[in-house]
C-alpha cells in the first residue's frame, strides 16, 4: 500500500456505509451508472456462458432451456480440446507469438523514442512521427490487402518486382511456413510501433529536464544520460505497458492471424493460434461446447498469469503493480 | 494487503449475485420461449404471418425489397405468409451468421443447408434442425418431385431435416480447352479419356505457347478431382469408396496407391513446366481462367457447362468429358432447405418451401426478378435479363432451392437443358453409398483434427509444388497422429451397418 | 491503495514541463545525427510504401494486373476500378454512411460513458473507486464467449440487426477509462472541485463546465481510440448484422475478398450461377475499395494529434 492510501481514506467514512456513501455522493454513483450497465449486459451476463463448456450443448426449443436441458459431461470437452494434436500447436503459437510482440513491443519503440527525440531538426522528427503512426489507422482487413500485394506469388511485388530484378527464383509466400513467424511479426510491428513509439516519446518528454542539467554538470555522456536517466525513468510506462499485454498473453490478435495469412492451410502449423481455431473449429462443426471449453481455458489461464504477474512485480516493486 | 483482498472477493462475489438474477430474468424476455410458439394460423385471413429465410449467394440484390414486396402480395393470398429473404456471402459469412443463429435459437424459418455450407449432417445432429418427415407425408408434392430414393439419400437415420433441390443428380469430370488454342493446333480431344492422356497436348501448348500456362489449378479445383472419390464426409476429410462400386472397403483416399500415383504425376507436370508455380495458393479458378493465360482446367461438369463458362469468361472453351458420371451423396447434399428447431411456423415455412417445387411463378419470381422489369419474355420459357452487364437482380439462385427444372432458360443457353439434363441423370451410375449419412458425433475431435491436417497438405500435392515420397510419409505421420485409422473404422463400422 | 493502476512517479509531479530536455544544449553529434534520421527515412518508407503500392494497383489497369503483377510503376494506368466502385449501385456509399454515422454517434456516447465511469474513480473522495476500478478491469481479463454474448443482444436487449449494435457493445472500455482516470487525476487538483462545491456547482456542472474542459487532451486522446475503433471494426457487422443496408465499409471489404475466393474454392461445383462471377470486383476494385476506406481515417488524424501527444503523456504515462 502507497503512502497515499493511508491519508486518502477518510477515516470518518468507514462505518458509515454504502447507503451513506450514495446520499452524500449520488451524482458519481449516476455517472457510473451508464458504464456499469454496459460492462453487465455486455461482459458480465455472457460470463455464465461458460457453464456451456462443461455440457454437450444439444438444442432443446431455446438457448436457456437448451443450456439447461443439456447434459453435463465434466470436463469432456476440454478433454476433446486437449486431445486434438493441435492443442499444443497453437497454445505454444499464441504464447510465443504474444512473448515475441511484448519484447519486441518494447524495445524498438523504447529505442525508437529515445533516437527520435535525440534528433536535432525537430520538424522532421515530427515529420517521421506522423508518418509512422499511419499504420496504426488502418484496420486488419486493409493491412491483409497490403500484405496480399507484397506476397501474392503470382503478382505480389517481393516476387515480381524485387525477387526477379536480383534473379531470385519467386517464393511461394503463402505455402511456405517458414517466413510466416516473421511475416506476422513485422506486421504487427508495422501496425503498432507507431503508436508504441509516440506513447514513449510521451513519457519523454513529460520527463524532468533537472536531472539531464545535473547529469550535464557532471559531464554525463548522452548515451550515459540515457542508461542512467530515460530508461529508468521510463520504467513504469514500461512496466504498465507490458503488464497489460501481458494479461493478454493467451488472446491473440484475431484480425492479424485470421486475416493476413488468408486462412492458408500450409500455414496453419506457425499461424493458428486459440483464437483462429476456435473460430473454424465452430464454423466447421458449429460445436459451441468445445467453443465454450477452449474459451474458457483461455481466460482462466489469462486470469492467473495476470494475477502471478502482477504479484511478481509487486514483490520487486510496489508501487509499479497494476492493482 | 488483507483490505485488497477483501474489496475483490466482495466484488466477485457482487458481480456473481447481480448476473445470476439478471440471467435469470433472461428466460421471461419474449422472444425465447418455445411456449411462445404460434400456432399456425390455418385460413388465409389473419394478419400475415412471418417467414425469415437464410439463404447463402454473393450478395443481397439490390432489387430484393422489390422482389419481395411482389412475392408478399402473391404469398399473402396463396399462404398467408409474410417472407423476409436474407442472402449472406460464401464461406464464412454465411456460416458464421447461421450457426449462430441456430445455437442461439433464434426463431429463422427456412435455412439453406449442404455438406459445404451450415453444414447440413452437423446441424442436423446437433438437434437445430426439425423432422421434417410428417411433413413430407401431410404435403406430398415435393416427395412426388424427387422421388423416393433421392429424398432418402439426404435424410439421417432414416429422418429428413433437409429437402435437396431437384436439379442434375449426376456429376462427371473433365477439361474444359480454350478453344482457339485447341483450333490453333487442331488438336484431337476425343484422344482424352484420362487425366495422362492430357499430356500431348500440354506440351504442345508449352514448346509453342510461351505466354500460356498449360494448367490450371487452383485449391480442389484440381484434376485430382478427377479421380472421382465417392467421399463418405467432406471435401477434405480422410474417407472414400472407389467410384465404380466395387468394393465395399473404405480407405483413406489421400493416401491410396491412384492417388500417390496421381500426386507424381502432378509433380512431374510440375517439373515439366505444366502447371503454374503458385498453383498452390490460388483461390479463384475462375478468375485465372477469365486472364487467358491458361489452357486447361479440371472441371465438374454437365451437359452445356462450355456455354456456361463462356459467359462467365468471356473466353470460348471446349468441353471433354473424362470420367464417367455418377450419382453420388455428393448431390443429395449438395443443395437444400431445412426448417430450423427454433422456427415458430414450421408447418408454414415448408408450404413455403413446397410451394418452391410445385409453383412456377413463384420459383421464377425468386430466382430471375419482376417479369418486364428484370427481364423480358422472349419465348413461353426462354427469358433474356434486361440489363445484362448491371441487372439489379440476377442473384443466380435457381439450383439452390426447389425444382429447377421450373426455372425460365436464358436466352444463351441450349433450349434443350433440361432435357439433356434428364438424360444425363438417366446415364449416371448409381453408387452403392448413395444415401449413406455418416455420423459425425463420436469421432467429432478425429474430423477436425484430420481436416486440419488435409488442409495443411493437399495443395501441395495436388499441384506438383513437393517431392511426393517425404510429404506423403509426413503427411501420413500426422494423419495418424490426428487419428484418422478411428476415423476410418468408424465409417467402416456405421457403413457396414448401414448396408444390412 | 488509492492508486490501483497507476504509479505516480514522485519526481515527475514535482516539475511538469513537457519540453524535450535536449533543447537545453547537449547535442548529438551530426554524425550519428544523420544515421539516425536515415534509420527513420527508412523505417518511414516502410511503413508507407504498402500503402502507396495498394493505391497504384488501384489506378492500374486491369488486364496489367492479371498479366504482369502488382507494381509501384505500371505502364497503364486506369481509373476504371474507380468508375467501377462508383456506379456499382449505391451499396458502397450506403456502407459509407453507416461508417461514419456509426463512428460519429459511437465516439461521442463511448467518451461520455468513459469519461462519466472514470471521473468519479479519480476522485480521492469516492470511496468505491477501487471496486468499480476492478469491475471494469476484470473484464479485460476475463470473457464468456460468443454464444452467450449474442444471445445478450438477441433476447435480452434486442438490438440485433439495428445500427445501436454496432455501437454498444464497444461504448465501454475498461482501458480507456483507465487512460481517462489517470487522466483527471493528474490534471484536476481536488482543490479545484471543492471550490465548485463552495460556489454551489453541483457535480455535473462542475464535471462539465470546469472538469471537461480541463481535459480537452485526454478527451481528444480517448475520441482518437473510439473512432479508430469504430470505423475500423468488422466484427459486430459480421455476427449480428443480416441485414444488407446496414453494412458498414470494413465489413463490405471484409466481403468482396470473401466471396470472391469461395466461389471459386471447391464448392463451386454446384454453381450454376457462375454468370454473375463476371459482374464481381475484380483486383483493382478490391484495392479501390480499400483506398477509399482509409480516406476519412487520415483526414481524422491532424485533427486529433493536436491534443493526442499531450493525452497520452498525462493519461497512459504519468498513471
Amino acid at each position: 500500500m502507497s503512502k497515499e492510501s493511508n491519508i486518502t481514506v477518510i477515516k470518518p467514512n468507514v462505518n458509515k456505509g454504502f447507503l451513506y456513501e450514495i446520499k452524500k455522493n449520488w451524482a458519481l454513483f449516476v455517472m457510473l451508472v451508464p458504464g456499469v450497465l454496459i460492462l453487465i449486459i455486455n461482459n458480465y451476463i455472457p460470463m455464465f456462458g461458460i457453464v456451456i463448456s462443461f455440457k454437450r450443448y444439444r438444442f432443446h426449443g431455446n438457448f436457456i432451456s437448451s443450456i439447461i436441458k443439456s447434459e453435463w459431461i465434466g470436463f469432456k470437452n476440454f478433454e476433446f480440446f486437449f486431445k486434438t494434436p493441435y492443442a499444443f500447436t497453437i497454445t505454444r503459437n499464441t504464447i510465443l507469438y504474444n512473448l515475441m510482440f511484448i519484447i519486441l513491443g518494447l524495445i524498438i519503440p523504447v529505442a525508437f523514442a529515445i533516437l527520435l527525440n535525440e534528433i536535432t531538426n525537430k520538424r522532421s522528427a515530427k515529420v517521421y512521427q506522423s508518418l509512422m503512426f499511419l499504420p496504426y489507422f488502418l484496420s486488419w482487413i486493409v493491412v491483409s490487402y497490403l500484405a496480399y500485394s507484397l506476397f501474392s506469388i503470382e503478382s505480389g511485388f517481393i516476387n515480381r518486382g524485387l525477387l526477379s530484378a536480383f534473379g531470385i527464383e519467386p517464393v511461394r509466400w503463402y505455402f511456405e511456413p517458414k517466413y510466416w513467424p516473421f511475416i506476422l511479426t513485422f506486421f504487427q510491428l508495422w501496425k503498432y510501433t507507431g503508436y508504441n513509439t509516440v506513447v514513449y516519446l510521451a513519457a519523454i518528454s513529460g520527463l524532468d529536464t533537472e536531472y539531464y542539467e545535473a547529469a550535464e554538470i557532471d559531464g554525463a555522456s548522452k548515451l550515459q544520460q540515457i542508461r542512467f536517466i530515460t530508461i529508468p525513468l521510463l520504467r513504469s510506462v514500461m512496466v504498465i505497458m507490458t503488464l497489460v499485454a501481458v494479461g493478454k498473453i493467451f488472446n491473440a490478435d484475431f484480425g492479424l492471424f485470421y486475416n493476413v495469412p488468408r486462412n492458408s492451410g500450409q500455414l496453419y502449423s506457425v499461424t493458428d493460434v486459440i483464437d483462429t481455431y476456435v473460430y473454424r473449429a465452430l464454423r466447421n462443426t458449429n460445436n459451441i461446447s468445445m467453443a465454450a471449453a477452449a474459451g474458457t481455458y483461455q481466460a482462466i489461464v489469462g486470469c492467473i498469469t495476470v494475477f502471478t504477474s502482477n504479484f511478481i512485480v509487486k514483490k520487486i516493486d510496489r508501487d509499479k503493480a497494476l492493482f | 494487503m488483507s483490505r485488497t483482498k477483501k474489496i475483490y472477493s466482495v466484488a466477485l462475489l457482487i458481480i456473481l449475485v447481480l448476473s445470476l438474477t439478471l440471467s435469470a430474468c433472461v428466460p421471461v424476455v419474449p422472444g425465447g420461449g418455445t411456449t411462445t410458439t404460434q400456432p399456425d394460423t390455418s385460413g388465409q385471413t389473419g394478419p400475415a404471418v412471418k417467414l425469415t429465410w437464410y439463404l447463402v449467394g454473393n450478395r443481397q440484390e439490390p432489387d430484393t425489397p422489390k422482389v419481395l414486396a411482389e412475392a408478399n402480395k402473391y404469398l399473402k393470398d396463396k399462404l398467408n405468409v409474410e417472407l423476409e429473404l436474407n442472402v449472406f456471402g460464401w464461406g464464412d459469412d454465411y456460416d458464421q451468421k447461421t450457426n449462430t443463429a441456430l445455437a442461439a435459437g433464434e426463431p429463422i424459418d427456412i435455412v439453406f443447408t449442404a455438406s459445404w455450407a451450415a453444414n447440413y449432417n452437423v446441424n442436423a445432429t446437433s438437434g437445430y434442425f426439425k423432422e421434417l418427415n410428417a411433413y413430407i407425408e401431410k404435403y406430398p408434392a415435393i416427395k412426388d418431385i424427387l422421388g423416393e430414393d433421392f429424398l432418402n439419400g439426404s435424410a439421417i437415420n432414416g429422418k429428413n431435416y433437409a429437402v435437396p433441390t431437384n436439379k442434375e443428380k449426376v456429376h462427371n469430370w473433365g477439361y474444359l480447352l480454350k478453344k482457339d488454342l485447341v483450333d490453333k493446333y487442331d488438336m484431337d480431344v476425343s484422344k482424352i479419356t484420362s487425366i495422362e492422356s492430357l499430356e500431348p497436348f500440354l506440351k504442345i501448348i508449352k514448346d509453342n505457347e510461351p505466354e500460356i500456362t498449360p494448367v490450371c489449378i487452383a485449391t480442389m479445383d484440381a484434376p485430382f478431382q478427377l479421380l472421382d472419390w465417392d467421399r463418405i464426409s467432406d471435401d477434405d476429410v480422410p474417407g472414400a469408396l472407389y467410384p465404380d462400386n466395387r468394393d465395399s472397403t473404405i480407405i483413406n483416399h489421400f493416401l491410396a496407391p491412384e492417388s500417390i500415383e496421381h500426386y507424381e504425376l502432378m509433380r512431374d507436370w510440375a517439373n515439366k513446366g505444366y502447371i503454374h508455380q503458385d498453383a498452390a495458393t490460388m483461390q479463384n479458378q475462375s478468375e485465372l481462367m477469365k486472364s487467358g493465360t491458361f489452357f486447361a482446367a479440371s472441371q465438374s461438369l454437365k451437359p452445356g457447362k462450355d456455354a456456361e463458362v463462356e459467359a462467365t469468361t468471356g473466353i470460348e472453351w471446349v468441353q471433354v468429358d473424362v470420367t464417367r458420371p455418377v450419382m453420388s451423396n455428393r448431390e443429395t447434399t449438395g443443395a437444400l432447405l431445412a426448417i430450423p428447431a427454433a422456427s415458430r411456423n414450421p408447418e408454414k415455412a415448408f408450404q413455403l418451401i413446397e410451394l418452391l417445387y410445385t409453383d412456377k411463378y413463384f420459383k421464377n419470381l425468386i430466382d430471375y426478378g419482376i417479369e418486364d422489369v428484370h427481364y423480358k419474355k422472349v419465348s413461353d420459357n426462354v427469358i433474356s435479363l434486361i440489363d445484362p452487364d448491371n441487372s439489379p437482380y440476377n442473384p443466380g439462385h435457381g439450383w439452390k432451392f426447389g425444382d429447377q427444372f421450373k426455372d425460365y432458360l436464358m436466352d444463351n443457353e441450349d433450349p434443350a437443358k433440361w432435357e439433356k439434363f434428364l438424360e444425363f441423370n438417366d446415364a449416371g451410375l448409381v453408387m452403392n453409398s448413395l444415401g449413406f449419412m455418416f455420423d459425425k458425433t463420436n469421432v467429432e475431435t478425429e474430423i477436425s483434427s484430420c481436416k486440419n491436417v488435409v488442409q495443411a497438405y493437399y495443395k501441395q500435392l495436388f499441384t506438383g509444388a513437393v517431392e511426393v515420397a517425404p510429404t506423403i510419409e509426413a503427411f501420413k505421420k500426422e494423419l495418424v497422429g490426428a487419428g484418422v485409422d478411428e476415423l476410418i473404422a468408424e465409417m467402416q463400422r456405421q457403413y457396414d451397418e448401414w448396408r444390412k | 491503495m488509492d492508486k490501483s493502476f497507476g504509479i505516480v512517479n514522485d519526481n515527475m509531479k514535482k516539475n511538469r514541463k513537457y519540453k524535450s530536455h535536449n533543447n537545453i544544449g547537449n547535442r548529438i553529434s551530426g554524425t550519428s545525427n544523420f544515421f539516425i534520421n536515415l534509420l527513420f527515412v527508412f523505417n518511414c518508407i516502410l511503413c508507407i510504401a504498402p500503402i502507396l503500392l495498394i493505391i497504384v494497383i488501384s489506378l492500374t489497369d486491369e488486364k496489367e494486373l492479371l498479366v504482369y503483377g502488382y507494381s509501384f510503376f505500371p505502364d497503364k494506368f486506369s481509373v476504371k476500378a474507380y468508375d467501377y466502385v462508383f456506379t456499382a449501385g449505391d451499396t458502397i456509399w450506403r456502407a459509407y454512411g453507416v461508417s461514419i454515422l456509426v463512428t460519429l454517434v459511437g465516439t461521442l456516447l463511448s467518451v461520455l460513458v468513459i469519461c462519466f465511469y472514470a471521473y468519479p474513480l479519480s476522485r480521492q473522495s469516492f470511496k468505491y473507486k477501487n471496486f468499480f476500478s476492478f469491475f471494469a478491469y476484470f473484464t479485460m481479463i476475463f470473457g464468456g464467449g460468443l454464444v452467450p454474448w449474442y444471445m445478450v443482444y438477441t433476447q435480452l436487449i434486442p438490438i440485433k440487426n439495428t445500427i445501436w449494435i454496432m455501437i454498444v457493445p464497444y461504448l465501454m472500455n475498461a482501458w480507456y477509462m483507465m487512460i481517462m482516470r489517470t487522466f483527471f487525476k493528474t490534471t484536476i487538483p481536488e482543490s479545484i472541485i471543492e471550490s465548485a462545491k463552495i460556489d454551489g456547482a453541483g457535480e455535473f456542472r462542475t464535471f462539465f463546465v470546469i472538469v471537461l474542459p480541463l481535459c480537452k487532451a485526454g478527451v481528444a486522446t480517448i475520441a482518437l481510440f473510439c473512432t479508430l475503433g469504430y470505423w475500423n471494426d468488422w466484427w459486430l457487422p459480421l455476427v449480428f448484422i443480416t441485414d444488407n443496408k446496414l453494412y458498414n465499409i470494413q465489413y463490405l471489404m471484409y466481403q468482396t475478398l470473401n466471396s470472391i475466393q469461395y466461389l471459386a474454392s471447391g464448392s463451386a461445383q454446384f454453381s450454376e450461377s457462375s454468370k454473375v462471377l463476371a459482374d464481381l470486383p475484380t483486383e483493382g476494385a478490391r484495392m479501390a475499395i480499400a483506398v477509399i476506406s482509409i480516406g476519412p481515417i487520415i483526414f481524422a488524424y491532424p485533427f486529433f494529434q493536436k491534443y493526442f501527444i499531450k493525452g497520452l503523456t498525462i493519461g497512459a504515462v504519468k498513471g
